[in-house]
């Protein structure tokens, strides 16, 4: 410790500072409150993969999304809740855009809306969100799924003077899970997720 | 015939009484507005306008308000934000440089507040408005304060893909704070 503070600072005084720190940290743990972030519509898709006959890679996208994160970094908690509304695909082929909005894939018309609910966190020592473990409802049916971050961070937006939490996050799915199971096993069943997400925080700094 | 009118105006202005005007301190003055941005206020101001007031709160109905904002005096915290606001999708301050508000009547709601009828000029449209004001007088002097709120799709303000509210919101609230001394004492 060359640091010129703690050069001139007597030991006493440093230990006193050093439990003091303890004491603040400990204080912040306890009062550490749940953040609510609301998501940035011009920064929130998710984009899917799946592999043609073993060969290429189809792509799509969805989003915005609309949905919310509640994170107590002090406790290592949260919650995210996602609305994706299913109608919003594309992939680029309108013939194909149409076929995935049926009743036997996507279903738009009987659901809407898809939802994406993790209340199980993980975060690593900096506080930065690792994982999120939770539930995907496709169709109606839920299944498991599990989004580790590729990275997470966050900024104070010079724009809005908030702070704004997110990062890109990668998971899959077996669609036949949820009972899609049109063209198996030539367009691979494995769904593989690209989510990238923003969350403005919703009250003032 | 417009001379004679206008000898007629002034004779009347006179016989009546013409409300004298008040002075602007503008360092105890401002004049803001805030947009929501994805839900999310964000504060903006006009560094430069001018207001001509004439208002005796003893006869308010013979008052006068002017008010000229030199538009490319606009400012966010952001300096990008300032530089987009200007841009001719939004305030186009390059081709109106100035907004007018004109009052065209005014009247007392009691208790030091007013109801300022009038037309608001903003990127070459206008709308005829009600702005509410409170006046705070201690001797000559006075704080008039208020706001009201500017639907910026009325004025084109945010054109082509910005008409759409989803980001940006229609409704623009305008507040002002306006130091005054000259007021007529009872």
């Amino acid at each position: 410790m060359a640091h010129p503070l703690f050069n001139r600072t007597p030991r006493g005084h440093l230990q006193a500072l050093a439990c003091g720190l303890l004491l603040g940290a400990l204080a912040g743990v306890a009062q550490a409150e749940p953040v609510l972030y609301r998501f940035d519509p011009t920064h929130t898709f998710v984009h899917f993969e799946l592999l043609h006959f073993g060969t290429s890679t189809i792509r799509g996208r969805s989003g915005p999304l609309s949905g919310e994160a509640t994170l107590d970094r002090a406790a290592r908690q949260g919650r995210v809740q996602v609305v994706i509304d299913t109608a919003q695909i594309s992939t680029g082929v309108a013939v194909l855009d149409a076929r995935l909005k049926e009743g036997d894939m996507l279903a738009v018309q009987s659901h809407p809306r898809a939802y994406l609910v993790a209340e199980r966190l993980e975060f690593d020592d900096a506080g930065r969100v690792k994982a999120l473990r939770g539930e995907l409802t496709l169709r109606g049916v839920s299944v498991g799924l599990t989004l580790t971050a590729l990275r997470f961070n966050c900024y104070t937006s010079p724009l809005l003077g908030r702070e704004v939490c997110g990062g890109d996050f990668e998971g899959q799915f077996n669609r036949s899970a949820v009972g899609i199971t049109h063209s198996l096993p030539f367009v691979s069943d494995t769904v593989r997720l690209l989510v990238q997400v923003e969350a403005i925080r919703d009250d003032a700094p | 015939m417009i001379r004679t009118l206008f000898m007629l105006l002034a004779g009347l202005a006179m016989a009546t009484g013409a409300t004298q005007a008040q002075t602007v301190d503008s360092a105890g003055s401002e004049l803001t507005f805030v947009t929501r941005q994805m839900g999310v206020p964000v504060e903006g101001r006009f560094a430069r306008w001018s207001a001509q007031i004439a208002l005796d709160p003893r006869k308010p109905e013979a008052g006068q308000v002017v008010l000229r904002i030199q538009m490319d005096s606009v400012a966010f915290a952001a300096p990008e934000v300032t530089a987009e606001a200007q841009r001719a999708v939004w305030l186009d301050t390059a081709r109106f440089p100035q907004a007018v508000f004109q009052s065209k009547g005014i009247r007392a709601a009691g208790g030091g507040r007013y109801e300022l009828a009038g037309s608001l000029t903003l990127k070459g449209r206008s709308h005829d408005m009600v702005v509410p004001v409170t006046l705070t007088q201690s001797g000559a002097k006075g704080i008039a304060t208020g706001n009201f709120t500017v639907r910026r799709s009325d004025y084109r303000i945010g054109e082509g893909e910005w008409t759409d509210a989803s980001l940006v919101a229609h409704e623009v609230q305008v507040r002002f704070r306006i130091a005054l001394s000259g007021l007529p004492t009872s």
